[in-house]
């Protein structure tokens, strides 16, 4: 009886869910079209990333009524895109534009409703997650340096092995991020940042062990208070995080280690799903014309790569070494690509045993 | 809040030592409130980041002023929640007396059924209705939220509501019915009066649950309705500064409100009847 | 209702019996996979770890919870009106907003190691913060007024008939036989409930370990929050939780049938 009454439900769902996958497929691609004003526009972005006063500039220039939301990481704008919710424009990390790609869920951008794609540096464009800057623009981009509290410690660090030293024992801040950290580890082995290789992971996870009695906490959200607050003297951070450290105690510097930086970007995307592309791209290309480029970096204190906008940043903020890295950072630093479901676990485990053990 | 009828002679005679008493009750109220305490103290503290008082300031909550979003964010929780408070106390009111009064065949299988949406990690509900609610039609925002949160507010108040009938003495019912009275009646000015602290906790229970809720809110609550847990968790993201501890301030100065006026009008009405 | 709890979570377990996509996402093969996986000692680990932090903050809670809401529930009118004042303010200030809170009180830098150093009572900060014991903390404070609450609704329903007590007494029952015998047999329905108010959410708990533990500390729920969010491996959350429901809906089968027991014996 149960039994017959829980396969009767599971048909039930079963049913639902191909119904709905008809519906979604047979979507035809929005519409969008021509040179009209949509009065609505649906941006997505990660959380606290943009001032509000931005979004009302633009609101009152177009007369559009700008709805706003937020999600916390890739993984969970992937999930609220299958799941159907709508953005007319949103912002995507490096790895995750390409997976998007692959799935099909992007729109290629009209450039020529851009006009200030001109701003964004030679180096910031065409990324190997992007090769020929078509689904993308690059809107903010950081590295992930070893931060360094001078003033508390004071042995030398240069590289990432420099934080084996006992004076770290259970006093680093790490992002909590797999790809970011395993990648870490395939690069302290002469490895790419991108190596799904079982026997290249394998050895990336016994590097990485050896940093497990020195991790205190990981933080991907605020690591930058871990470090002010004294719960840590070094650890492994993104760069605005330690540029926001940094502002507030200039002891706390940024160290690029020779054996392999990551280098991330955020970006402008258009799902295809847009139903307001052509005022999408408007955004897109407000939110890059030099004042408003650097309005945004003095709020958010990441790095810009529109570098036209650099006459209208705070002083501070050009000058801090976070977010000013040598230039062979800039050429070298390596990026993160989409990897297949399969290496994905294969990181996740690795990050998994390793926070646990 | 729950009948507070004259203490029985029989318990007032059998308390434990007075001194055990207070300190208990000192223990428990310190460690309630001294985190929240340091943290109001603190809201004022001119130091950004620090343990140390360096001198009073207002500064943190102009700062809280010129951030409009937080207020709208409130907006959107208090309406989400006493939206859902409503529809999950008046269900699981009646499915609290269903489950009491009746049996049926599948009363168990109902009540495990119920556990279900606390049981399972919230997070796990939210991606599942997530995923399920475009498949239905529900659009994310304040619809989304209210259903989400009434899936596991409405045990809860089922929990209670069933608690607190356990000590209902089932021959006032028969009396009323005697009396002729009709079944709705007898609910009415009956069963419900008996079980009112009961309802009261219950409310109090599914209302906090949805101020409070983070998980749910977090993954269906769609655009511009961003609810107030969520747009915190977002400013501690940018960091924890005096502004969130000023942020907190207003927030517990609220509470204190909106309890203290709860009380007053129940106490009024007590008095009254 | 069925549709909004029943649905979604048939959709759960369906989908813990697919296979993940490519590139994350959900393919429709059905696996039997994800169930073996759990059994890898890693996860395993976790679940009992969960387990075991469940009952030890419901055991934490009820032993501070009962003594404090039978005071309430046995104090003048006056004191009982601010007693329950009191604890319902925390209970609805946000657990964000608390959580928070603890963590600055028991900081490297916080609170507490301030005012320590400041009385040159220790050297060295004391390191709470972003360990299992300040998981603890912060769990059984932001539960312990879901214990107390349903404790005092129960109490208050047993003193609102001191003809039980008082028949005890004149059967010549001291004031301990009284309480063992008569007051802690009848509040077994708020022990239940109260109990369940706290386990179950504590062992779906996510962002306090996150918070107070510095992630090292990993619990179930971070466990399926990270396969749904980081790992995009949908199917192997899914089996997770289906898990979890599992044990919890055992342990609730042999919760309420203790409260139905004791439903039963007050009916008589």
């Amino acid at each position: 009886m149960r039994l017959s009454m829980m396969s009767a439900a599971l048909g039930t769902v079963l049913l639902a869910t191909t119904l709905a996958g008809c519906g979604t497929s047979s979507t035809p691609s929005a519409a969008g079209n021509a040179h009209t004003i949509s009065p609505v526009l649906d941006v997505g972005n990660f959380a606290a990333y943009l001032p509000h006063e931005i979004l009302h500039q633009f609101e009152k220039k177009y007369h559009v009524h700008i709805n706003y939301s937020t999600y916390p990481s890739n993984a969970e704008l992937l999930a609220k895109m299958q799941a159907g919710q709508e953005f007319d424009v949103a912002v995507a990390s490096d790895y995750m534009v390409q997976t998007m790609t692959k799935m099909g869920l992007l729109d290629k951008l009209n450039f020529s409703d851009i006009p200030n794609f001109k701003n964004i540096a030679p180096a910031f464009r065409n990324l190997p997650f992007d090769p020929h800057s078509v689904y993308s623009i690059p809107y903010l981009w950081g590295t992930v340096p070893i931060a360094v509290n001078t003033h508390a410690v004071h042995v030398p660090v240069t590289g990432y092995k420099s934080l084996l030293n006992p004076v770290f024992k259970n006093n680093l801040v790490m992002v909590d991020s797999p790809r970011t950290l395993v990648g870490i580890a395939l690069m302290m082995n002469g490895h790419n940042l991108n190596d799904t290789q079982t026997s290249a992971l394998n050895q990336a996870a016994n590097t990485l062990d050896q940093f497990r009695p020195q991790v205190k906490v990981f933080n991907s959200n605020d690591p930058h208070v871990d470090l002010l607050n004294g719960e840590a003297t070094a650890g492994i951070v993104w760069s605005g995080e330690g540029a926001l450290a940094y502002s507030q105690d200039p002891w706390i510097v940024p160290v690029f280690p020779k054996s392999g930086v990551n280098r991330w970007f955020d970006n402008f995307i258009i799902p295809s799903s847009s139903k307001a592309r052509y005022t999408a791209e408007l955004f897109i290309n407000f939110l890059l014309t030099p004042k408003i480029s650097a309005e945004l970096e003095n709020a958010e204190e990441y790095s810009d790569p529109d570098t036209a906008a650099n006459p209208y940043i705070q002083k501070s903020l050009l000058t801090n070494p976070w977010l000013n890295p040598p230039q062979w950072v800039i050429t070298q630093g390596e990026v993160m690509k989409a990897i297949p479901a399969t290496g994905n676990e294969q990181f996740n485990n690795i990050w998994e045993k390793f926070k646990q053990s | 809040m729950a009948s507070l009828a004259a203490p029985p002679r029989a318990a007032r005679k059998e308390r434990a030592p007075q001194w055990t008493r207070q300190a208990i009750i000192v223990a428990v109220l310190g460690f309630l409130y001294v985190p929240i305490l340091v943290l109001i103290i603190f809201s004022f503290n001119t130091s950004y980041l620090s343990a140390l008082w360096t001198g009073f300031t207002f500064h943190w909550y102009r700062v809280l002023l010129q951030e409009p979003v937080l207020l709208h964010s409130l907006g959107v929780s208090v309406e989400v929640a006493i939206i859902q408070t409503i529809i999950s106390t008046i269900l699981g009111t009646l499915g609290g007396i269903a489950l009491h009064r009746y049996n049926f065949w599948g009363k168990k299988a109902l009540v495990y059924f119920l556990y279900i949406p606390i049981v399972i990690p919230e997070i796990v509900m939210a991606v599942a209705l997530l995923i399920y609610f475009p498949h239905v039609g529900v659009p994310l925002g304040v619809p989304a939220m209210v259903i989400g949160q009434t899936t596991f507010t409405i045990p809860y108040v089922v929990l209670v509501v069933r608690a607190s009938m356990a000590g209902f003495d089932t021959t006032l019912e028969e009396a009323s019915r005697d009396l002729g009275a009709s079944e709705l009646q007898t609910l009415w000015r009956v069963t419900i009066p008996v079980i009112l602290p009961g309802i009261v906790v219950g409310a109090l229970l599914s209302f906090s649950q949805s101020f409070d809720d983070f998980t749910t809110s977090f993954f269906v609550d769609g655009s511009g309705n961003t609810p107030l847990p969520v747009q915190i968790y977002g400013m501690l993201r940018h960091g924890v500064n005096p502004s969130v501890n000023a942020l907190s301030t207003v927030i517990v100065a609220a509470t204190l409100i909106i309890v203290l006026t709860g009380q007053r009008a129940q106490r009024r009405r007590a008095q009254r009847g | 209702m069925v549709f909004f709890f029943a649905i979604p979570n048939l959709y759960m377990l369906f989908i813990s019996f697919m296979q993940v996509g490519g590139y994350g996402g959900v393919v429709y093969h059905v696996t039997l996979s994800n169930y073996g996986l759990l059994f890898h000692w890693i996860e395993f680990k976790v679940i009992a770890d969960s387990l075991l932090f469940a009952l030890l903050v419901t055991l934490f809670c009820l032993g501070v919870g009962y003594p404090f809401a039978y005071i309430i529930a046995t104090a003048p009118p006056r004191k009982k009106i601010v007693l329950l004042f009191l604890v319902i303010v925390p209970f609805w200030t946000s657990s964000l907003i608390r959580t928070f809170a603890m963590m600055f009180l028991i900081g490297t830098e916080g609170f507490i190691n301030s005012v320590l150093l400041s009385l040159h009572l220790i050297h060295q900060p004391l390191d709470m913060l972003y360990t299992l014991g300040a998981t603890y903390v912060g769990q059984f404070y932001s539960m312990l007024p879901y214990m107390i609450l349903p404790l005092y609704a129960s109490l208050q329903g047993i003193m609102d008939h001191p003809e039980y007590m008082e028949a005890a007494r004149d059967l010549g029952a001291g004031a301990r036989k009284t309480f063992w015998r008569v007051v802690a047999p009848l509040s077994i329905p708020g022990i239940a409930t109260g109990s369940l108010l706290v386990f179950i959410p504590t062992l779906g708990t996510f962002f306090i370990p996150l918070l107070m533990g510095g992630g090292g500390v990993v619990l179930v729920g971070n466990f399926i929050e990270n396969q749904f969010l980081a790992a995009d491996n949908w199917p192997f959350g899914a089996a997770a939780s289906a898990l979890v429901i599992a044990i919890t809906l055992l342990l609730i089968g042999f919760g309420s049938r203790y409260m139905n027991n004791a439903f039963l014996e007050e009916g008589k």
